[in-house]
């Protein structure tokens, strides 16, 4: 199953220089098989946005990369995971809903990591959601994304205590303009939703069987930007 | 981060602080700059005049008294300015001409002098300028030979007061037909005044004498009480017959002291003691009075007092005869003098005062060399005048507005920055690291 290519705003586009050192510096300082937590203190502050291009630029570069959306950032619908395969591709799949359990999540990430090179999760708030601070322990990497321009407040004190407390692994803090959020939720649905959606189970029996990578076999490939 | 890309960052926010308080950046530049057009126009133009002074010295730079070095210090003194503020009529306060005036010392082996005078019209900056350098040359003339000028002053004045002292002896000597005539009795009456002063000094000494005499003879002559106790003291001190009187009555009345300290006033014998006591003092006063009414009664005491008594008064009359004497003497010379001829008086006077004339003149020649001397050793005069110049001082109009613009921006740049200083929102990107303590590593989005 193939899809139309979408072309992001220019906004968005605008920022491909900061991307790819962005993709260098974890590249870089992170070691493979990776999880990278995408989190922030506060809502709005580009986490989403954020993930997207992360995971858009490794799988550019070749990296067999996946994009989690946890559930609780959003309903269960809208959970999903995108990979792509060898071939630069993108797929997304269903997420289940034990992700809520910590060990669950656990084991979960071990999957992950046995599937891919780099798995960027676009988590929850890391002051309130348990899930993400307990894959903020566990992450090979932690990007704090700040929307410029807003307000600081306790929320953001209390992150950094936390990620102090847990001695979390933080890369580096992502701004991200207020356009470019904006622009990113505008369009999120069609940025995101033209990515084919694979169920999570599928993956899971997909490592039972010994197989990690038949799955993305079976799926056709729909590149995600046809220049 | 690499250093540059921490610039480009910097410039970055700095732009899109500028440009998010862009309102205020354009208030602030245009209130700014209207508020420095007038500022500008209120600054009051300044011309400046300048004059050449050539200064030629004997000594130059080597003088001790007055030499080229003094010029700038003498031209703004307070003399020069406040005569060329009176000769111009000009109201200028002194120190304010003082502060507009600029002296600028003659070079190394120059002797050119140059004088600035800054005002805000053109002409009168010329004016006062040409009017420093007038009276500097006025000043100079005459501060260079003052000490000569004073002492020929006092000397003029002398010569003038011997003349008239001559010609009044003259006028006096041809009053009385002597005029002409050489006939000059010279009989030793130039004399006559000598000998008359010298008795008056011994008149003097000699009434000196006389009050130290008169003093001596009040100092050693007695009054009458004491000339009289020291006689009776002498006299019944000789009486054998008053002493055992006066012992008796002595004795006499200390026993009835003793009785009457001893015994009531019932005592038998007290009647008998008083009576004995007050008989016997009534015989020895008796007595003491027979010795003193004695024809032989005697003080040797009294004697001698009496005669260095008589010794200075025998001083005090020869001294009052030699006074009288003296005041004989000064009478005759008195006479001597009154009977000399007024002509021998008038020509003594006369030649004198043609002496001292004389002296005095050696003494105005010696000035008046020395004056021309002082002349001579140096001059100061104008070598170019100045002329009043359009050019005016300092920036011109445009470059002050052209600054005031300048500064305007750059005051409402810095009331964008501070504006932002005060935002607590997180705009830029070392807000955000000083906040969580991290490195930016990315910036999403366009600015």
């Amino acid at each position: 199953m193939r899809e139309k290519s979408v072309q992001p705003p220019d906004s968005i586009e605008s920022s491909a220089g900061q991307i790819e050192l962005l993709r260098a510096r974890v590249e870089r300082q992170v070691r493979k098989p990776a999880i990278v937590v995408i989190t922030s203190a506060k809502q709005g502050d580009g986490k989403s946005l954020t993930a997207f291009l992360l995971a858009k630029s490794l799988a550019k570069a070749g990296r067999r990369t996946a994009l989690v959306d946890t559930p609780h950032d959003s309903s269960n619908e809208d959970a999903f995971i995108s990979s792509h395969d060898f071939r630069d591709l993108l797929v997304r799949v269903q997420l289940p809903k034990e992700f809520h359990s910590t060990e669950a999540s656990t084991e979960y990430l071990s999957l992950l990591r046995a599937a891919y090179e780099f798995t960027i999760i676009d988590s929850g708030l890391l002051l309130t959601d348990t899930v993400t601070m307990a894959l903020a322990e566990n992450a090979e990497g932690l990007l704090l994304a700040v929307r410029l321009g807003r307000a600081p407040s306790d929320d953001d004190d209390l992150t950094i205590q936390l990620i102090e407390q847990f001695d979390c692994p933080v890369i580096g803090l992502i701004a991200a303009l207020p356009s470019a959020i904006d622009d990113f939720s505008v369009r999120r649905d069609e940025l995101v939703g033209g990515i084919p959606r694979v169920p999570f189970g599928t993956l899971r029996d997909q490592r039972g069987s010994g197989n990690a990578f038949r799955l993305f076999e079976t799926i056709d490939p729909v590149p995600f930007r046809s220049s | 981060m690499e250093p540059t890309g921490r610039v480009n960052i910097w410039l970055s926010d700095a732009y899109e602080t500028i440009w998010r308080y862009r309102l205020l950046v354009v208030l602030v530049a245009i209130g700014s700059i209207v508020a420095a057009i007038p500022l500008v126009n209120s600054i009051p133009r300044e011309y400046m005049a300048s004059v050449n002074i050539l200064g030629v010295n004997g000594n130059t730079r080597d003088d001790p008294t007055f030499s080229s070095p003094d010029l700038p210090s003498i031209a703004t003194s307070t003399v020069v300015l406040d005569r060329v503020l009176n000769r111009l009529g000009l109201d200028i306060p002194l120190i304010a001409m003082k502060r507009r005036i600029t002296v600028k010392p003659p070079p190394y082996k120059s002797s050119i002098m140059k004088i600035e005078f800054v005002d805000s019209q053109p002409e009168r900056a010329a004016l006062i300028a040409n009017g420093i350098a007038d009276e500097l040359i006025r000043y100079y003339s005459q501060i260079s030979t003052s000490r000569y000028d004073s002492d020929l002053g006092a000397l003029n004045s002398e010569l003038e007061k011997q003349r008239e002292r001559i010609t009044r002896i003259d006028f006096q000597v041809r009053a009385q037909g002597y005029i002409g005539s050489s006939s000059f009795d010279d009989k030793g009456n130039d004399s006559a005044p000598l000998q008359l002063g010298s008795f008056e000094t011994e008149k003097q000494l000699a009434s000196s004498v006389l009050q130290g005499d008169e003093a001596h003879l009040r100092a050693v002559a007695l009054d009458s009480q004491a000339r009289l106790k020291l006689f009776r003291r002498d006299v019944l001190k000789n009486d054998d017959r008053y002493q055992s009187l006066q012992t008796a009555a002595s004795l006499s009345a200390a026993q009835l002291a003793q009785f009457r300290a001893v015994y009531t006033s019932a005592f038998p014998g007290l009647p008998a003691a008083e009576f004995k006591a007050r008989s016997l003092d009534e015989a020895a006063k008796k007595e003491a009075q027979r010795a003193m009414e004695s024809p032989d009664a005697y003080s040797p005491a009294v004697a001698e007092a009496q005669i260095e008594e008589r010794k200075a008064g025998a001083v005090i009359v020869a001294d009052r005869a030699k006074i009288s004497a003296l005041e004989n003497l000064i009478a005759i010379e008195h006479a001597r003098l009154d009977a000399m001829q007024p002509l021998a008086l008038l020509q003594l006077e006369r030649s004198a005062a043609k002496a001292e004339y004389l002296s005095i003149s050696a003494h105005r020649a010696t000035a008046l060399a020395n004056r021309a001397d002082a002349l001579s050793l140096g001059s100061v005069s104008v070598v170019d005048r100045a002329i009043a110049t359009e050019v005016q001082m300092g920036l011109s109009r445009k470059a002050l507005i052209a600054i005031s613009v300048l500064i305007s921006f750059l005051l409402a740049f810095a009331a964008a920055f501070l504006a932002d200083s005060f935002n607590p929102r997180l705009r830029r990107l070392s807000q955000i690291e000083n906040l969580y303590g991290k490195e930016v590593i990315a910036t999403l989005g366009r600015r």
